[in-house]
């Protein structure tokens, strides 16, 4: 931490100890709103974050179970547009003057949250950027009584890495010349450095510790009220404290702060939630709390001797760490509803570093999903002659397809598709009778595929297995009364195929397949047949 | 999605509501059902046909004579008929007797065979290694009796479920396969539908038949019992029975040469179902045979009281009809009337016709019709009697 940051830090705690915010007592009523966006892809030039979206996530739902936003009152927009954000915003504001309008003794407070990548002075979302002006403009003519814009813009690395593809000026220096009243703007990093994601964190650093002092850990007082100066104050110390020794270098939160004589604003009340892990005076150090079912960590309190910090959760079972030079301490609470459940360092198991089970439980494990709905046609063919002439014809295919990319992990995604197809033809009875017939073929396809390549190419390779459905039909005089035939079995196949990406919803798609079929009406037949495949795909 | 549950409940579930809609996917099936179906009789294939008026028979596709509604005229009538067209320029006499008759033939007695050949229209109820059972069938409402049509193929040294199949076809080549079909259209009355579906059919029709590779021609014969049809239909008017003895060839599929078909049959007081009040049954014996290329020869003979208005001359005379034709539909009759009440005579009667049936001959030795025309003109010089 340099001397000037460290000369800024203080200097907010001295204007915030100013009553310069009115407190929220008793006879004040503050409706909050909130926009919470997160956008873990930039644009095709970036690379693509992992916990954005989750960040943003974590971030709508401290506000509304700890800081009394209701759910009507806040907008939460996963991987949505520039577009999107400003209508948002504008929705909010329409509500905002409409309660002005009916109640002027109403304060309002307008929280905008935003996670994902920025660049050259705009905030970066699906491709399309967002110019800060434009935000900055908006917060100018809002009627809202007191606006905050936090944005964690950032990259990511080994451990860490850095949020965005480029290294951009913070929102805060092109900020510099903010002045309105009631306005309070915080960034995750300086302007000259990246943000980071961790992934033990699950997330990155600055909303894993901004949240987790929203939760309660930031709450140095004690009063069970956590104001914005302590939130920032316990994200900037251990943002800077975690980051310094990343690859991606010490992070520094910045803030433009001009409350004017409103106090001391409140961002959460702990007690809000009535189940609480309690840290006791007597502990200290650096605890992690896991939600393991979810794979999230919760919050994260440094603590020091004689202080006692309340977290606020949800009642379940949770794992709380702490970290120690040989090795951590482990140990699983459960939280019932309205217990307020004190933790010491002897409800610990001591487990050395390789014993360690919440060591990527956190990892994301659906990052990004996406889901894919496309169409397309094809051909289907049996290898084998005479087998695709007179029983499993070649034929014509139609298909539609549902792909949930990055399901299971990153780029590896999970398939469904129903495909349908058939033509007329023969089966040659005798050496000197062919009985016409109509062919028809359905399949259900549930598959995974691993994707890899650019933004605007990718190719993929998978497995498939198929529930194939086969029938025909006799035609013809001696046969037009026969029962038709039918064939149903499981067909378990490798796909493989190329991916052209148009934009961010259209991409056009060349498959193939290869499938093995196990054949056993006329004897035992192992056979193969491939589908050529030419499909659109549109992704939501 | 949990991967384990899903394959070992939803899958196999998927499975079972895919299956059991239709017959099982085979070629195997079909070729084995199609084999059955060429082994069995063809009313089309067996019926007789003449050559037709007004075309050159070498180019004639396989079709069903287009013959004139009899308006439920007799014998005599039509015999009549023939008689006043040909010495007034019509169709000869000797050819138009024998396509009234061929005709009667075709309609009537082979006519059972299109009850096979419905049945045949759908697939068998039963299968078996080599066996397959058609029906039962209900028929039309009025019918008085199920139909069933059952087939079996008969290797040599496979275990066999009848008898039937003792010994081959008489007068057939077999294959080098040494395989042959017994076949039988079984009758039994709707009022004992009560019993088992395999007890109380009784074989109305039974037959062997060598396919011809694989088509609805072959070698064969089969015998139709119409009293044994009247065992189960009380409704039944016909009488007696009929050996059919047969062997046909397909034609080439550019018709460059046409079909081959031989059929004998033999009437053992047979009297159709159909046939007017106070019609006697019938012995006779009809022989036709279509040579490829379009020539063909017709041969009728039978007992009857040629002159039945007479009660006093009331033995029955043997009348003996042969009449032959080229390619071109030129052709001749001969006619031998001996025995009965003609006793050591013998009267003969002889006629030839050009390529339009058109009469260019005519003789008799028993002033039946006057003498007309030239012999010199015939296309047959001989004489069969």
């Amino acid at each position: 931490m340099t001397i000037s940051r460290l000369a800024m830090a203080l200097m907010i705690l001295v204007v915030m100890a100013e009553p310069v915010l009115a407190q929220e007592d008793s006879n004040t009523k503050v409706v909050r709103f909130a926009l919470v966006a997160g956008n873990n892809r930039g644009g095709d030039d970036m690379v693509e974050l992992k916990y954005a979206e989750r960040d943003a996530t974590k971030v709508a739902s401290v506000l509304r179970r700890l800081g009394r936003v209701r759910r009507s009152n806040m907008r939460v927009l996963l991987n949505g547009d520039p577009d999107d954000f400003i209508n948002s915003l504008k929705r909010l504001e329409t509500r905002i003057e409409r309660i002005k309008n009916r109640k002027p003794n109403v304060e309002t407070m307008l929280l905008v949250y935003y996670s994902g990548h920025s660049k050259n002075g705009s905030l970066m979302m699906n491709g399309s950027p967002l110019p800060l002006r434009k935000i900055k403009s908006f917060f100018a003519s809002s009627k809202a009584d007191v606006r905050i814009g936090i944005l964690d813009s950032c990259r990511a690395g080994e451990i860490t890495r850095l949020k965005g593809g480029q290294i951009a000026p913070s929102f805060l220096n092109v900020e510099n010349d903010l002045n309105a009243s009631g306005q309070v703007l915080i960034t995750s990093s300086a302007g000259d450095e990246d943000s980071q994601e961790s992934d033990e964190l699950g997330g990155s650093f600055f909303t894993h510790y901004f949240v987790s002092g929203l939760r309660g850990a930031a709450d140095r007082s004690g009063d069970g009220a956590v104001t914005l100066v302590e939130a920032y104050n316990y994200t900037y110390n251990n943002t800077v404290l975690k980051t310094s020794g990343t690859r991606g270098g010490t992070q520094h939160p910045e803030y433009k702060f001009d409350l004017k004589g409103r106090g001391n604003l409140v961002l959460t009340r702990v007690n809000a939630e009535r189940s609480r892990l309690r840290f006791a005076a007597p502990v200290s150090g650096d605890y992690l709390v896991y939600n393991l079912k979810k794979g999230v960590v919760v919050a994260e309190v440094i603590k020091q001797e004689g202080e006692v910090r309340d977290i606020a959760l949800a009642p379940g079972n949770y794992v709380i760490k702490k970290r120690r030079s040989h090795d951590v301490l482990l140990g699983k609470v459960t939280v019932s509803k309205n217990e307020i459940k004190e933790i010491n360092d002897e409800q610990l198991k001591s487990t050395s570093y390789e014993d360690d089970y919440t060591k990527g439980a956190v990892m994301v494990k659906i990052n990004g999903l996406k889901v894919e709905l496309g169409t397309g046609m094809g051909l289907q063919g049996f290898f084998e002659s005479p087998i695709r002439d007179d029983l499993f014809l070649t034929i014509p295919i139609l298909f539609l397809n549902v792909d949930l990319h990055n399901f299971i992990t990153k780029n590896l995604s999970l398939a469904l598709d129903v495909s349908l197809g058939g033509r007329d033809g023969s089966v040659r009875v005798t050496e000197d009778t062919d009985v016409p017939i109509e062919y028809g073929e359905m399949g259900l396809g549930v598959g995974v595929n691993y994707t890899l390549g650019w933004d605007w190419f990718r190719i993929y390779i998978g497995g498939r297995l198929a529930l194939v459905y086969i029938w025909r039909k006799f035609k013809g005089m001696e046969f037009r009364n026969w029962t038709p035939q039918d064939f149903t079995t499981v067909s378990p196949g490798l796909i493989a195929g190329m991916q052209a990406v148009f934009n961010r919803h259209w991409k056009l798609k060349l498959e193939g397949r290869v499938h093995y079929l196990y054949y056993n009406v006329d004897g035992d037949k192992s056979l193969g047949y491939g589908e050529g495949l030419f499909a659109f795909g549109y992704v939501f | 999605m949990r991967i384990k549950p899903f394959f070992f409940t939803v899958m196999p579930l998927t499975i079972l509501l895919f299956q059991g809609c239709g017959d099982p996917f085979s070629n195997d099936l079909l070729r084995e059902d199609a084999r059955f179906l060429s082994a069995a009789p063809d009313a089309q294939v067996l019926q007789v046909k003449l050559p037709e008026q007004g075309t050159i028979a070498m180019n004639k596709t396989r079709q069903p004579l287009v013959l004139s509604d009899d308006g439920g005229r007799t014998g005599d009538d039509q015999f009549n008929d023939c008689a006043g067209s040909a010495s007034n320029g019509g169709r000869a006499l000797w050819y138009c007797f024998t396509d009234n008759f061929t005709h009667d033939v075709n309609q009537g007695v082979l006519g059972f065979l299109d009850l096979v050949d419905k049945v045949l229209e759908y697939p068998p109820s039963a299968r078996a290694n080599n066996r397959r059972i058609w029906g039962p069938w209900p028929g039309e409402e009025k019918d008085a009796t199920d139909f069933r049509f059952e087939m079996e193929r008969c290797e040599p040294g496979t275990e066999q479920a009848e008898d039937w199949c003792k010994e081959p076809p008489n007068g057939c080549k077999l294959g080098n396969d040494r395989v042959f079909y017994a076949y039988a259209l079984e009758v039994r009355s709707k009022q004992k539908r009560n019993l088992s579906s395999d007890q109380g059919w009784v074989k109305a029709m039974q037959g062997l038949s060598v396919p011809f590779e694989g088509t609805r021609y072959g070698c064969g014969n089969l015998d139709f019992d119409v009293d044994r049809v009247a065992s189960e239909d009380p409704t039944e008017k016909g009488k007696g029975s009929l050996l059919v003895q047969y062997d046909t060839r397909p034609p080439q599929a550019d018709q460059s040469i046409g079909e081959y078909v031989k059929i004998d049959i033999v009437f053992n007081q047979f009297l159709p179902g159909d046939a007017d009040e106070g019609t006697e049954p019938v012995d006779a014996q009809y022989n036709y045979l279509l040579e490829n290329d379009r020539s063909g020869q017709f041969a009728y003979e039978t007992r009857a009281d040629l002159d039945e208005n007479n009660p006093l001359r009331s033995a029955k005379e043997k009348l003996e009809i042969v009449t032959r034709w080229n390619t071109f539909g030129a052709g001749r009759g001969d006619v031998r009337i001996s025995k009965g009440d003609l006793k050591d005579m013998v009267a003969y009667s002889h006629e030839c016709w050009n390529q339009d049936f058109g009469r260019v001959y005519y003789e008799d030795t028993f002033g039946f019709q006057p003498k007309e025309g030239d012999e010199a003109l015939c296309e047959f010089e001989s004489w069969t009697f």
